[in-house]
């Protein structure tokens, strides 16, 4: 027998900032695409309005991401609660999590982890959502200013533009990597839209199972 | 008494100087005088030596007409009758620093003053159509027929004195030439990084309709912080780069092994060696011929025009090193330089162009990674969808 019960898990302010983020980062890679491969991708009308675009929505992304860090550390103050890996996390949590996407789902069995608005996320997201937060958004936010601004007095502590037109891009594939990824993960809830709805209406539908 | 004698003696000194200075003054004139007799009429010369006309009322108000005749030209007593040519005094009897700019330039031995210039004639300077195209004919013929030419004479942007070659003008020399006039140019009402590109890209490699795009490596000063791109580019010269190498040669800086061609792997040791961290290589977008088919090309305001040409244009480079006069010499780099993702060209980027293939790839690899892993575990998904429905 199944009953469920209504969480509200995301508020308005962490979806909208989802949102800007998720827009963000689509629109950035894909002009990012037509920016470097030009002969084969032309999904922005011409080069320049790609260039303008992506420069535009980086800038906008930049301020989003520190809006959000800001609020996140400072205001919320729940940075470490909710993106921190816990040392239990960190022992048995993984393991567990990975088994889980690795196998149990596969077999039918339940998802070890349970969202609560104090633990949203599961120890593996933990560890994805910390490093994507706190170290590629940062590192491709600042290597894209760099291009922006094109300062050589830093280009020449990084070793060069072209050592910061590569990181810049391979960080960008990660996130258009992770996109993928976490759009297919963002449907294995108890049901296909089930997340996806939670990260529009902020309530997430919590099954239990007897 | 001795007094008088000696008054006496100046006197007539000074009187000897008088009469000097006036037969010199008065033979200068009538010799003129005596010359226009003949070369004044032009009735005198038929088709064939009517460069032996001179027109009075022109030349009468040159500065030459001034020093007269005799000044550059000598004759004997039985001119014309002689049969001898009469003698030209070089022009760098009084034009020395002109000639001796000539002199270093690749118009030494080739053109006489006298081609480009009638002596004889106020403002003397022929018309580029005549001077200029009795030898760079093609050029003269294909500027004349661009917009440009209403504006501008050949000598408004070449100096004749100085002549250099296309390859051994720097990019910024060339630019400088049309910023004299187009210094307001209004690039920046649509062109993104208006300043990176000015300094980065060769006014004619957008106007002109010039063939084969290579990018050249200037060497820059950079006195252990590179300069920022928006300001200027100060570019090192011969005696920097000679306190650098000493007497080995500007180019051994880079050119290590001396065989005339640069490796990449010379340009990454140069890129990285600590020595040489206060200069640094600045590209420039430029080509490889020069046309005189000036002009504005709608296609050149698409972006995509250079920044879509494809990793494959790019492959062509060269390094400018600095002569002592002023001039560079350009040595070949090794082909696809610049596509190398970090040291050899670790300066010169442009956009979608210069992009480095196993860079791409590895990229495209690692977005694969994530569509495969979701695909891969969609798959296993739809095959265990049985599992799940029993829970």
């Amino acid at each position: 027998m199944e009953k469920s019960k209504m969480i509200y898990l995301n508020p308005t302010t962490v979806r909208i900032w989802h949102w800007i983020h998720a827009i963000g980062i689509t629109t950035l890679c894909i002009t990012g695409a037509q920016i470097r491969f030009p002969e084969y991708i032309n999904l922005f009308g011409s080069y320049r309005t790609a260039v303008l675009v992506h420069d535009f929505t980086g800038i906008f992304v930049c301020l989003d991401w520190l809006l959000w860090f800001l609020y996140y550390v400072f205001i919320d103050k729940s940075l470490i609660k909710l993106y921190v890996p816990t040392l239990n996390d960190l022992k048995t949590g993984v393991i567990r999590q990975m088994l889980f996407y690795g196998f149990n789902y596969f077999r039918g069995k339940p998802n070890p982890h349970h969202s609560t608005p104090d633990n949203k996320f599961n120890p593996m997201q933990k560890g994805a959502y910390l490093m994507i937060m706190t170290t590629l958004v940062p590192i491709v936010l600042v290597s894209g200013l760099l291009l922006l601004l094109i300062t050589q007095k830093w280009m020449i502590i990084l070793g060069g533009v072209k050592i910061v037109v590569g990181i810049h891009f391979l960080v960008a594939c990660c996130f258009a990597a992770f996109l993928f990824v976490h759009m297919y993960l963002a449907t294995l809830g108890h049901t296909f839209w089930a997340h996806i709805i939670t990260m529009i209406t902020g309530w997430e539908e919590e099954v239990e199972e007897h | 008494m001795v007094l008088k004698a000696k008054f006496l003696i100046i006197c007539i000194f000074g009187l000897m100087v008088l009469v000097a200075g006036t037969g010199i003054s008065s033979s200068s004139a009538m010799e003129t005088d005596d010359c226009l007799e003949c070369h004044g009429d032009s009735s005198n010369f038929d088709e064939g030596s009517k460069r032996l006309y001179i027109d009075a009322t022109q030349f009468a108000g040159t500065k030459h007409a001034e020093d007269g005749c005799g000044s550059c030209h000598s004759v004997t007593d039985d001119h014309p009758d002689d049969g001898l040519k009469p003698s030209n005094e070089s022009c760098d009897m009084c034009h020395e620093d002109t000639v001796d700019e000539l002199s270093k330039g690749l118009h030494a031995g080739n053109a006489e003053c006298t081609d480009c210039h009638n002596p004889h004639a106020i403002r003397g300077l022929k018309p580029s159509s005549e001077s200029c195209g009795m030898c760079h004919d093609e050029a003269v013929e294909e500027y004349l027929k661009s917009p440009h030419a209403e504006k501008a004479d050949c000598a408004d942007c070449h100096s004749p004195h100085i002549v250099k070659s296309h390859l051994e003008t720097s990019g910024f020399e060339k630019n400088k030439q049309c910023i004299n006039c187009h210094e307001n140019a209004g690039h920046s009402e649509w062109l993104l990084r208006n300043k990176l590109h000015m300094q980065a890209t060769t006014c004619i490699s957008c106007h002109t309709d010039s063939k084969g795009i290579v990018i050249t490596m200037y060497i820059e000063k950079r006195d252990g912080v590179r300069p920022n791109k928006e300001g200027e580019i100060d570019l090192a010269t011969y005696q920097d780069l000679t306190q650098l190498v000493g007497d080995k040669g500007v180019q051994s800086l880079i050119d290590t092994n001396g065989d005339g061609s640069i490796t990449v792997a010379e340009l990454k040791k140069f890129n990285m060696d600590p020595k040489y961290k206060n200069v640094g290589l600045w590209g420039m977008l430029s080509t490889k011929t020069a046309s005189h088919g000036y002009g504005i090309f709608e296609n050149r305001r698409d972006c995509s025009f250079c920044h879509a040409a494809g990793p494959k244009a790019m492959q062509t480079c060269y390094v400018a090193f600095p002569n002592q006069d002023g001039t560079y010499s350009t040595v070949p780099v090794e082909e696809g330089a610049v596509l190398d993702p970090l040291f050899a060209t670790s300066d010169f980027y442009m956009v979608g162009s210069t992009r480095n293939d196993i860079l791409s790839i590895l990229g495209l690899l690692i977005i694969a990674g994530g569509l495969g892993a979701a695909c891969l575990h969609g798959t296993f998904r739809i095959l265990t969808r049985k599992n799940r429905r029993k829970h």
